[in-house]
């Protein structure tokens, strides 16, 4: 065990202690990241990727509860919230609406079963961090008109600490629901601190389910965090990932198309500058037959931001007459931005249709001088041909309340205004 | 309204123009002619400020309230606020940029420069309206992005139909008749002339004389390596169709 995880182990251990009850899968869960520790570059999954230097100054558990004004960050509906104020959940701004139910479980009946296979350091955290679990049932049949916003936020007294959440959703049979979780931050550009949250959303059979993570955090934060989705008979899942905040962002997409007809698209954005980096490490697994995937992520990197994107798409043997596309876009700003991309597939069916590309470039010279000859200045052109660029991707969202929302964020990183993050 | 003086340009390395004359008087229309690779589109590209065109001797100045002042140094937005319009011969497809944003974007730039109000979306819409249906454009082609998945007549007409915003002083036509049906070359031409006034001038950059036939031009000037190498009135481009060029290059 190197010093670095030694005070997230000893930090826990103790927390453990001073719970109301046992654990076990905690402890099992603390257990095995002792054992593994954090990831490292060396590992396959995180080639591109080091988190260990972000992490070497203790980020506590538990941080001080804060008041906020939270009214910027949210969609003005009187649809259904759930907030989070520097990890905790705060009961009396969430509001709820007939047919969406949440409640918040206490550890002792709810934690999940302990997969002894996990190998995933920021899972083992999570789990074993945990205060509370959140969760929100949709029933069958059942239509939530507005949009269900769930606000992450992160305030000055946030700085030197860590918060770990987790939220089940589940859409019973042809319910129809609408996500937009946010991750946000009043305060310094200095403050530094880690949001590790765990989405986990099933999709039952015939709904149909739209998540758009938006993430806007601190320029000195990491947000490491996963979103799981267990997509059922024809069901569809929509997912966008939005990222222009963060120092370091790793964004853990693991979607499973479980039975036929299931289909999912995973789609995404991050807009980066300075010495941002983003990960987007994605999983679509195809399960059984008769399954779709669709995928478009499109990066563009300013200064020396770093972007990477995995795209792995899994087609287990069974699952004959798939069809799958990805496409992996990105938009190099700066002399000094980089982008890793790799598609990974690995399918083992042979009556699959299964396409897959990766293209990074320019801003395009001939483009520029196209809406310069218009009478439109340089700069200017630049920005209309980033957002058009984005645009492709953000117009991916089907909800036009939420399309709005990260279509204005788009335009904070535009106006080159990531400092008032 | 244009003077071009010894005109010599390079791109890549490679010399294409090598000493071009010529001027141009407010309500002219010139007609360039000339066979492939003969410099006519670097002609048009180098007044409009391509950046991949390097100026090696010679001037290109332009009327400036009244004053005729060396546009060289002047990026393409400068010019196109001053009133320099290309058409392109093959217009940029934009994805993602909405087709009346961009119109709308371009004119209030070039209106603010010039001292005037910009327009709001609704005012621009009405603005638009008689130029729509003078070029025959359906109303959804504005909210589809610029030129992408456009036919090939209907990118020309985006060209001649960003040129009736603008108004520009200078309209320069880089090969707009190619790759036009009949139809739609009578529509282009419509537009062009009825754009036509005693104030503003057109360079019309062609291959053939089929545009013409639709477009009266006051001059018409041959360019063979780099070089303006005869001029004349509109009878040249009826002798240059029956004998071809080889006539003046021998």
């Amino acid at each position: 065990m190197n010093d670095v995880i030694k005070n997230y182990i000893d930090e826990n251990t103790d927390y453990h202690k001073h719970l109301e009850g046992k654990f076990p899968q905690m402890e099992k869960a603390l257990k095995k990241l002792s054992e593994i520790g954090f990831p490292t570059k060396k590992l396959e999954n995180w080639k591109y990727t080091n988190v260990t230097p972000l992490l070497k100054d203790h980020l506590k558990l538990n941080a001080p509860l804060d008041t906020a004004d939270i009214e910027s960050f949210l969609i003005k509906t009187d649809g259904p919230l759930m907030v989070f104020i520097n990890g905790h959940f705060i009961e009396e701004k969430s509001v709820s609406v007939p047919g969406l139910h949440f409640k918040v479980k206490s550890l002792s009946n709810s934690l999940p079963e302990f997969d002894e296979s996990s190998e995933e350091s920021f899972d083992l955290l999570n789990l074993s961090s945990l205060n509370a679990l959140i969760s929100v049932k949709v029933g069958k049949d059942t239509l939530i008109e507005s949009p269900l916003q769930i606000l992450h936020l992160s305030t000055e007294k946030m700085n030197g600490y860590r918060s770990h959440s987790r939220v089940e959703i589940k859409a019973e049979a042809y319910s129809k629901l609408d996500i937009l979780e946010t991750f946000a931050h009043l305060g310094k550009k200095t403050d530094h601190y880690l949001v590790n949250p765990l989405t986990n959303i099933k999709v039952g059979e015939g709904a149909k389910v739209e998540h758009i993570k938006a993430g806007l955090d601190s320029l000195s934060s990491l947000n490491i965090g996963k979103v799981k989705a267990i997509i059922g008979k024809d069901a569809f899942f929509n997912s966008f990932t939005f990222t222009i905040g963060g120092k370091l962002g790793r964004n853990n997409l693991d979607v499973s198309l479980a039975e036929n007809g299931a289909e999912a698209h995973v789609h995404g954005v991050f807009a980066l500058g300075q010495d941002q980096h983003c990960d987007i490490f994605s999983i679509i697994d195809h399960k059984v037959a008769h399954t779709n995937s669709e995928q478009l992520f499109k990066g563009l990197l300013d200064e020396s931001a770093h972007g990477v994107f995995t795209g792995k798409i899994i087609v287990n043997p069974q699952a004959q007459l798939i069809n799958s596309r990805q496409a992996s876009k990105n938009l190099l700003l700066s002399k000094k931005a980089r982008i890793n991309t790799r598609p990974i597939l690995e399918i083992y069916a042979d009556d699959v249709k299964c396409s897959h590309g990766a293209t990074i470039g320019q801003l395009n010279e001939n483009e520029i001088f196209y809406l310069e000859s218009r009478g439109i200045p340089k700069e200017k052109a630049q920005r209309m041909l980033c957002q058009g660029f984005a645009q492709e991707g953000i117009n991916t969202i089907s909800n036009p309340l939420i399309k709005e929302k990260i279509t204005g964020y788009f335009k904070i990183y535009l106006k080159g205004q990531l400092n008032e993050l | 309204m244009i003077e071009i003086k010894n005109l010599h340009a390079k791109v890549e390395g490679n010399e294409i123009l090598k000493g071009i004359e010529l001027t141009i008087n407010p309500g002219e229309i010139h007609a360039i002619m000339g066979p492939n690779g003969s410099g006519k589109s670097t002609l048009a590209k180098v007044i409009a400020g391509h950046p991949s065109y390097e100026v090696t001797a010679g001037e290109i100045n332009f009327d400036i309230n009244g004053k005729m002042v060396s546009i060289l140094e002047q990026e393409p937005y400068e010019r196109a606020k001053e009133g320099i319009f290309l058409g392109f011969q093959y217009p940029i497809e934009i994805p993602g940029v909405n087709n009346v944003g961009f119109l709308r974007e371009a004119f209030n730039s070039i209106c603010t420069h010039q001292g005037a109000k910009g327009m709001d979306q609704k005012e621009f819409k009405e603005f638009l309206k008689p130029k729509l249906e003078l070029l025959e454009i359906d109303d959804s082609f504005l909210d589809r992005s610029v030129n992408e998945g456009f036919s090939g007549g209907e990118k020309k007409k985006n060209e001649i139909l960003q040129m009736a915003v603008l108004n520009p002083k200078l309209s320069i036509l880089d090969e707009t008749d190619s790759g036009l049906d009949i139809d739609a070359l009578k529509i282009v031409a419509k537009g062009v002339n009825s754009l036509k006034s005693k104030y503003t001038s057109t360079i019309l950059v062609t291959h053939y004389q089929r545009l013409l036939n639709y477009i009266q031009p006051d001059f018409i000037h041959v360019l063979h390596d780099g070089k303006i190498i005869k001029s004349g009135g509109k009878e040249l481009a009826l002798e240059l169709e029956a004998k071809g060029y080889d006539w003046l290059i021998k």
